[in-house]
Formats: structure tokens, sequence, C-alpha cells
């Protein structure tokens, strides 16, 4: 009945619509459920009104017991006055008496006390004698008292030791002191002695008043010796081949508090547990935290309280030293040890303890700050994960790559417009490696917000190397271009001995256009993944949008500008070495033109087919090449792409990337390497006239959109007049002759082409 | 820019050029219907004038010349099929002639004489008209000999060079590819032990050390073949190139050579193409130093235009300051 409970309730008019709106039984329903209803809350009521009855009474109570105490007290105030006004009387009294010996009484003190002090120092000598010979044969020394009675009468004994009485004592305490301090020193020596006892034996060294610079160093070289010793048996330990199979440790386990658990509870039931877990990262640094950082906190809480002030310079060299050598050595280690991403997130967790329990004790430094140590080494070892993540990404990409070109050489129709399919596919697969990569990323970005202060570092690491990942896989495309200055470093060796062909290389671009307009996902699930792990929203827009989107895109443009000069330098390459094995030794005797150089019909169907690859890939593809805007400031990729851009004008003249100027430019190429491998030979006259037919075939084959007629026609004459200067006696060909010749052939080549289509 | 040149009669193309005693540049002709020549200018610094001394007729087409470093009167020529050495004063002698089985690509001249053809290297004596095939490999394009370790030798074949020792006749360095179309020359870096620099068909100019497999350096400044590349042997950062895209090219590359690494190293720009001379109407493919000289270098284009062009006076404050 939830419309009663409205504020504008009308009981007449909903009574008369129930009574419309309702059959006979629905309404005795209706009433049987009013009257249930209103029953519970007569109950209710009834238990509230109880309630507060009993409070009330209670109070009431309270307040007249208050009442018959208060005035019983006030009675006893009274008497006790009058028993503050007798104590004062007694005791002024008291003082009248007493205050004319007080002073005598107080020399008396002063008296005993002297007389006290000069027994002692008197005894002092025997007492430290007694100390020598109780510790002579004993293994471990305890001069506690003696260096107590030593330290409480020297000052003393410093100041009369010129004193005749004095003089002898001072000189048998001297004595034994040096003997008890050789004894000490003699021990002090044995590094196998507990922390706790060499410490002793250093603040007792201290009291004999030790004062020189060697006790320090000593004291520092023990504890340096003894946290070397205890990583380096951690190292030995760690690396301990184990069982593997880790059950505590679940990957992506964000729930860390019971993972921690989980690991000290496997440890406490079962030291042989440890052994699970053994070799990783995770266990090193608990052990770490649990057997070496409490000695580093008692050699620096010790040197502190026995030095006291002195020697601080040591003390700072020594701290400074201990902490370097124990980030390093967390930097090494996660190198050689295994680490998902759940123990990794343990792993911070106790580094941040070590950190905690540091930093009570450590000392202030000029320009060395625990904390901010401590927090490059954090990013040190968040970036390493994200480090393992991206290598892993690149070998799958590598694989990919790898994937790509099987298929599209095994493909049995490899026709340009069959290369869709297979790119497509592999940019699906790189983008689900890098998406799995972040997400297996998410429970460490989790729990490293509590160690980082700056969480836009941590954004901009993530956002960085997903860059340097692009970044390097250009550059690993780079080992497809012969003519690169590739660093050996990113040279893939299979990416090398892939047999390159026009297919492949538009497969490659047609991939990198497929990952193109895959950025804006990319970025939506960055920005998401963040978000939702409560990282600066604002923060993170500002990086995706700013840095991330755009830098993405220059890099994959890069990227395809790259493989479309690296199609022309292999298509370069291929006309090259037809035209290197285009003349004949032959040409030199012969009489006439035979037919059309093979050479010939083969670089117009590479042309041809190289024009059918390009018009695939050109299908509306470079248009999205448009899309991106250039107003910001230019980043370091921009001013790289413009360099590009210098090196393309350069290597050939104008060339723009449209289809026409590709095929134009692989024309001229191969009719300039044409005459260049002509001015090498020698011809007779029908060698000649052959070269004079074919340069008019390839021209003529060129001509038909691909260059313009008078550039062709130059080239065809400078290749013709090349032949005419290598042969003794150049006759040219009738044009009539000529002209049919080529025209046979090319309406030859034209139906042979028509037939494979069909 | 300074730059002088001089015309060869149309009958004529060229393909050799050589420079001896200091400022004489020696250019051999190639024709199939008219007496071949050789020719002799000087080249006047102070009157800024290249002049013809003398026109030799000779024989054969000329492919290959070179002028020998301790005579400067003899030259090496080669023909089509053959290796001459000629003398020259006020008449041109041959002195010795031996012949090849196929034409020479490239010849290297030291205290010993190596050729190569298209498939065989030859050790060569003029004295004992003697010819020993020293090794066989495909489409061999330039041998030079190592400066600095006369043992070895430079071997440039299809894309690869190989660095051959010959005193236990082995393979000692093989770096494959180094170019992305065929090796058209090498030449050792004077001053620095190991290093050389290549050109090819892709081209490119490339820096090595034959030591190791990563390229130090590549250049890719003209717009097809270089033909020829030599390095300046006063200061190694300079290196000239002769290509068919109708210019020579005088390059600055410091970070592959021998010059102190200082302040200008990090320069932007401390790797660039110095000069661009493109005045030429026809492929280039000749280009040496001047003799003894460290500031000028001649050129010849295959229409038989010669040139001789110093190096900017800022880039030589640059070197020398």
């Amino acid at each position: 009945m939830s419309m009663i409970d409205k504020n504008d309730f009308d009981s007449s008019s909903a009574f008369h619509d129930m009574i419309a709106s309702h059959s006979f039984e629905e309404l005795m329903q209706l009433q049987n459920n009013l009257t249930s209803e209103i029953k519970a809350l007569d109950g209710n009521m009834q238990t509230l009104v109880y309630e507060n009855y009993n409070k009330f009474i209670s109070a009431t109570d309270t307040i007249r017991s208050m009442k018959t105490h208060v005035e019983s007290m006030e009675e006893e105030m009274k008497r006790l006055e009058t028993s503050m006004v007798k104590i004062q009387e007694i005791a002024e009294k008291v003082g009248t008496h007493v205050s004319p010996k007080q002073k005598q009484i107080r020399e008396l003190i002063n008296v005993y006390d002297e007389l006290q002090k000069i027994k002692s120092i008197c005894d002092l000598p025997s007492v430290l004698r007694n100390a020598i010979d109780k510790n002579k044969h004993k293994l471990h020394l305890d001069f506690s008292s003696a260096a107590k009675s030593y330290s409480e009468s020297i000052s003393f004994l410093l100041l009369h030791k010129t004193d005749t009485s004095y003089a002898s004592i001072y000189q048998e305490t001297t004595e034994c002191i040096d003997t008890i301090k050789k004894m000490i020193w003699a021990k002090i020596q044995d590094l196998s002695l507990s922390p706790e006892t060499f410490t002793k034996y250093c603040e007792e060294l201290k009291l004999f008043g030790e004062d020189g610079e060697k006790l320090p160093m000593i004291f520092c070289n023990y504890f340096t010796s003894l946290f070397n010793e205890k990583i380096d048996s951690l190292y030995i330990q760690s690396n301990v081949e184990a069982n593997p199979t880790s059950e505590i440790l679940v990957p992506g386990n964000s729930n860390l508090e019971r993972v921690i658990e989980d690991i000290k509870k496997a440890l406490e039931t079962n030291p042989q547990s440890s052994l699970i877990i053994e070799k990783s990262f995770a266990w090193y640094v608990l052990q770490t935290h649990e057997k070496v950082i409490p000695i580093v906190c008692f050699a620096l809480k010790n040197f502190a309280n026995i030095f006291a002030g002195t020697f601080h310079n040591m003390f700072l060299q020594f701290s400074k030293d201990i902490v370097l050598k124990y980030i390093s050595n967390n930097k090494n280690k996660i190198k050689a040890l295994r680490s998902d991403i759940g123990q990794f997130c343990c792993s911070l967790h106790f580094v941040n303890e070590d950190l905690c329990d540091l930093k009570t004790i450590f000392p202030v430094s000029p320009g060395f700050v625990l904390s901010d140590r401590f927090t490059e080494l954090f990013e040190f070892l968040v970036r390493f994960q994200i480090e393992k993540v991206i290598e892993n990404l690149q070998n799958h990409s590598i694989d990919i790559v790898k994937d790509l070109y099987e298929e599209i050489t095994n493909s049995s129709e490899n026709l340009p417009e069959k290369i869709e399919i297979p790119a497509q596919k592999a940019s699906f697969y790189l983008l689900y490696y890098l998406f799995v990569g972040i997400i297996r990323l998410e429970p460490m970005l989790e729990s490293c917000k509590n160690f980082i202060a700056s969480s836009s570092m941590i954004v901009s690491l993530i956002v960085s190397h997903i860059l340097n990942f692009f970044q390097i896989l250009r550059k690993n495309l780079m080992s497809f271009s012969s003519n690169s200055n590739a660093n050996s470093e990113y040279v893939v060796k299979e990416l090398l001995k892939m047999e390159k062909n026009g297919n492949f290389l538009i497969g490659m671009l047609k991939f990198t256009i497929y990952l193109e307009e895959s950025v804006p996902r990319i970025i939506s699930l960055l920005s998401k993944t963040f978000t939702e792990l409560d990282y600066d929203k604002a923060e993170v827009a500002d990086i995706m949008n700013r840095i991330a989107k755009s830098e993405l895109l220059v890099v994959l443009k890069l990227c395809q500008e790259d493989l479309l000069l690296y199609y022309i330098e292999h298509y370069a390459k291929y006309f090259d070495e037809l035209i290197t094995g285009y003349c004949s030794e032959k040409w030199k005797f012969q009489t006439e033109p035979i037919d059309i150089s093979p050479t010939m019909c083969k670089i117009v169907q590479s042309l041809t087919s190289a024009r059918k690859e390009l018009k695939a890939f050109f299908r509306g593809d470079m248009t999205s090449q448009q899309k991106l805007t250039r107003k910001r400031v230019k980043h370091n990729v921009e001013l790289e792409m413009e360099r590009l851009f210098a090196r393309k004008t350069k290597t050939i003249e104008n060339l723009k990337f449209d289809i026409h100027s590709i095929i134009g430019t692989l024309a001229k190429i191969t009719l300039k390497g044409l005459y260049e491998e002509i001015r090498l030979q020698e011809f007779g006259t029908g060698g000649a006239q052959q070269v004079e037919v074919d340069a008019h075939f390839l021209g003529a084959c060129v001509s038909l959109n691909i260059l313009e007629e008078s550039l062709v026609s130059g080239y065809v004459q400078e290749i013709v007049n090349s032949a005419a200067c290598r042969c003794t006696f150049f006759e040219p060909l009738q044009t009539t002759i000529l002209e049919s010749i080529v025209e046979n052939k090319k309406n030859q080549m034209s139906t042979k082409q028509n037939k494979s289509f069909n | 820019m300074q730059e002088i040149s001089y015309r060869i009669s149309d009958d004529y193309k060229c393909r050799a050029l050589t420079s001896s005693n200091n400022t004489e540049i020696i250019v051999g002709t190639q024709s199939l219907n008219h007496t071949n020549k050789i020719i002799v200018l000087n080249y006047d610094d102070e009157n800024l004038s290249l002049d013809l001394i003398s026109s030799f007729d000779y024989g054969h087409e000329v492919w290959l010349i070179s002028s020998s470093l301790s005579n400067p009167s003899n030259l090496l020529i080669a023909t089509k099929d053959s290796i001459e050495l000629l003398e020259y004063n006020s008449e041109i002698i041959t002195k010795d002639s031996l012949s090849l089985p196929s034409r020479a690509t490239s010849f290297s001249w030291d205290e010993n004489l190596y050729c190569s053809t298209n498939s065989q290297i030859f050790s060569i004596d003029l004295q004992t008209q003697t010819l020993t095939p020293v090794l066989e490999k495909p489409n061999i394009s330039v041998c030079r000999i190592d400066p600095h370790h006369k043992f070895l030798l430079a071997i440039g074949y299809s894309d690869s060079l190989s660095i051959y020792d010959n005193r236990d006749k082995s393979n000692r360095y093989t770096i494959s590819p180094i170019h992305g179309g065929n090796v058209l020359d090498l030449d050792f870096n004077p001053n620095n032990p190991y290093h050389l620099a290549s050109s090819g068909k892709d081209y490119a100019i490339k820096f090595w050390d034959i030591r190791k497999q990563g390229c130090l350096k590549s250049i890719v400044e003209h717009s097809h073949y270089v033909w020829q590349i030599k390095y300046n042997a006063f200061h190694d950062q300079l290196i000239v190139s002769a290509s068919s895209d109708n210019s020579i090219g005088l390059h600055r590359v410091v970070s592959a050579s021998s010059a102190p690494v200082d302040e200008s190293f990090f320069e932007k720009e401390s790797d660039l193409m110095v000069l661009k001379v493109d005045s030429f109407e026809d492929s280039v493919y000749a280009v040496t130093w001047l003799s003894g000289e460290a500031w000028h270098f001649a050129s010849v284009s295959y229409d038989g235009k010669v040139v001789v062009t110093a190096v900017p006076s800022e880039e030589k404050y640059k070197i020398l300051l």
C-alpha cells in the first residue's frame, strides 16, 4: 500500500478508487493486509513507547541519587578543610624546629658523598683488576659494571691525577684499562660475534675512553660485512632451483593483504615451504625485510647511541652506502628472479615496509633523501614490470609479422585484393596482445599507486612504453630496408630472412593502417583502465589526448611511409637485377633484332602488378593520412618525420605518395638504369637495334598513363644514343618496322593478360 | 663555389680520370669509332684556369686509369681486354702490357697490383708478365688493397663485401649485404685502419669498420648510382662521390672519420653534404682529389666535361681552425 505513504494521500478518494477498480475478493484481501499492517504498526509503537518510558524512569533515578550524594559531600568537604589547616600548622612548627640544622645536614650529606666517591676511586683499580681476573678465561667478556665504575670516577681522577695521593691510583687504573681494552680489542676482531655482543664491546670500549676513529670504522666495517654476508647468502639461496608451481600466489591477485598473510603463514608453519616461492623476487624481498633490514636498523641505532654526534660524516657515509647497496641489490635481483604481477605487488609492499623501518632512524643527510631514493627504486621496479610486458608484446609482434608473411606468401590467390583479411587479422592479434598486456598490468597499477606519489608519472610511463613499442616495431621493420642506417640492435634476423615481395609490403602497409585506425580504441582502453583504478581523471585525459594519441598516430604514419619507401626500393632492386642481366654477349655479333627481350616483358609485367598492388592499397586508405593536424608544438617524432621527407625527396626527385608518382618513379629508375647498363656493353649493329626495339617497347608501355610522353621519349632516345655509342656501326631501324614490332608485342601481351584474368 | 671546367671533344665519352704531379689531371676517352686520347690538363690555382698540356693518341678505350705514387709519369690503364703500364713525358710509351680474359672492373695499385674482372681477382706482375688468379667470385665490381695492412684485400661483389687475407688465402671478414644493389666502389680510410667507405646502386654511401657487421653511417644524398668515392688523404672526414644523377658530392662525415671528436661533433649538422656540383649534363663516373693536395678535386662526366672544384673556404677553415 505504498500510496498511503504519499504526502498527498486522500483517504476518501482512495477508497472510492479502490471500490471502483478492484473486485470483491481483492478488496477482502486488501482489508486483511491493512488490518495486519495496522496491528504490526501498533506493536511497534508500543515497543517504542515502552523503551522511551524505561529511559525516562532510569534518568529520574539517577537525578534523585545525585541529589542525596551532593548533600553529604558538602559535609565531607568541610571536614577536609579543617584537617588541611591542622596539617599546615604542624608543618610550620616542624619547619621552625628543623631549619637551623638543615644546612648542617646538607653539608654532612655532601661529605658522605665525597667520601663515597673517594672510596670508589680508591677501589677502582681493585674493581678493574677483579673484572680482569674474572673475564680472563671467559669466552664472552663482561666489563659492564667495571665500565660503569670507571666512567663515574675517571673525570675526578683525571682532575687530580697529579696529586700525590691519587697519582698511584691513576697509574694503576690506566694500566688496568689498557689491559681491558686490549682484551676487548682482541675479541672485537672476531667476525663471528653476534651483532649484540659486538655492539656491547663497542659500547664498553667507548666507556673506557676509546675515542679514535678506529672504533667507529670497525663498527661500520663489521655491519657492512654482515649486511653483505646476509645479502650474499640470500643470493645463493634464491638461486637454488625450486619447485616452480606456486599455489600461494595467483598472478593478478589484487588482494594484497591476503597474499602477504599467505606467504607469512606458509613460512611460519613450514620453513620448507619457503621453497615453494623460492627463486621469486617476493621471497627475496621478504627475506631482506625480515632478516637484513632489522640488522641495518640495529646498526644505525647503535652507531647513533655509542658515538652520539661524533664521527657524523662517517655515519652518513655508512648509512648511505648500506641503502645504496640495498637498492642496487633489489634492482639486480628483479632482473634475475621470477616475479609475476601478484608477487610483484607483495614485493612493493615489503619494500615500502623497509622504507618505513629505515625512515625513523636514518640520519638527515644533505643531498641524500631516503624517500626519494626509494621512490626511484619503486619507479625502477614498476618500469621493469612494464618493460617485461612490452618485451613480450615485442616478441608477439615479430611473430605476427612472420605469420602475416607466411599467410600472404602461401596464399594461392595472393592477389592484392586478398591481402585485406590477413592484414586485418594481424592488426587484431597485435591489439589483442597489447590489451592483454595492459589488463595484466592492472593489479600492479592499482597497488603501485600507494607507493608512488605521482599518478601521472605511472600513466606517462605506460604511455611512453607503448609508444616505444611502436617505435621499436618501426625500427624492426627497418630490417626490411638494406638502405636504412638501422642500429644492429633492432635488426631482426627473422625479418631479414624474409624474401620481401610487393604483396607482403602492401600487406604490412594495410596492417599499419588498421593499427592506425585502432588508435582511438587503444586510447579509450587506456583511459578507462586508469580511470577505473582511480587515477586522476583530468591528468589521464591530458596525457592521453595531448601526448599518447597524436604521437601514436605519428609513429604509425612514419611506419607507413617507411614501408612505402621500402616498396619502391624493393622494386628498384628487382628491376636493377633484371637490367644487369639484360645485355647478352651474343649481341656483339647479332645482325638484326630477334624479338622483344624477355627482360623487357618482365619489367612491364612487374610494373603492371606493382600498379595493381598500389591500386589496392590506395583505395581510400591514404585519405586517412590527411587526418593528422599539425597545429601543436612539434614533437621529436614529428621532426623525424620532416627529416624523412627530406630524405625521400632527395632520394627520388619529386616523389609524392600517390600511385601515379610511385609507378612513375619506378619507371624512371628502370629507364635510367637501362642506359647505364648499356654504356658498359659493346654491340654489333643487330645488338644495338635490339636495344632500340626494346627501349621503344618499354617506352610505349610506360607512356600509357605512367609517365609523360615527352619524358619517356627523352629516356628512350638516351638509351638508343648510348647503344649507338657502344656500337661500331649503328644503323637505326626504320620507324615503321620499329613501330609494328612494338605494337605486335603490346597486343600479344595484352591478350595474354586478358587470358590470365579470365 | 670555385669551379673550373674544361670540355673534351663531343666525339668522346669519358669514364676514367686520375691526378698526378700535384695539379695534373689525366683523362682517358672511350670511343669505338675514333682514335682514343689520353688528355693531360693542368690546373692553375693562381689564375683559376684548367689548361690542356698534352693530348696523346691511344689505341684503346680507356676504362680505368691510375697514376703511380712513386713515379708520377707512370700511368696504369685498363682497356677492354688488357692492362697497360704507360710512361708519358713529351710522348706516351707503352712499357708493359698484359692481356686479361675479360674487361677489368677495377684495379688497385700499391706495391703489388691487383685487378678484378667480373668473376676473378688477379695478382699481376707486369715485369714478368704474369697473371696469377687469386680468387673467384660472381659479379666482382671492385677490389682495393688495404693501405694499412697490405696483405688484406677488400672485394666488392654483388651486394656484399669480403676481406681477403693474402697470407693464408682465406676470407677474413664478410659483410653481406652492404648495399641494396650491387656495390660499385670501395675506398679505405687513409688514416683510420679497418675503416672503409662503400658506394652502390642503392644510391647510398656507407661507412664500415670491417671488423663489425653493422654499418657506421649511411648517406643517401644522390638520386642515382654512386659510381666512385674517394677519401681525402689529409682530412678523412671529407669524401667525394661521383654519381649518375649527373652530379658529384662533397661530404663531411665526422662521425665515421679519424678526426678528433670535439664540440663540433655534437653540432646538429656534423655530418652533411657540404657541396653538390650538379652542373653536369650527363652521368659522372670518375672523381679524384688532386694528388698531394687537400683542397681540390677533379671529376669527369660521360660527355667529357672535366671540372675542378675547390672545397668551400668555410669548410676549409672549419677543419683547419
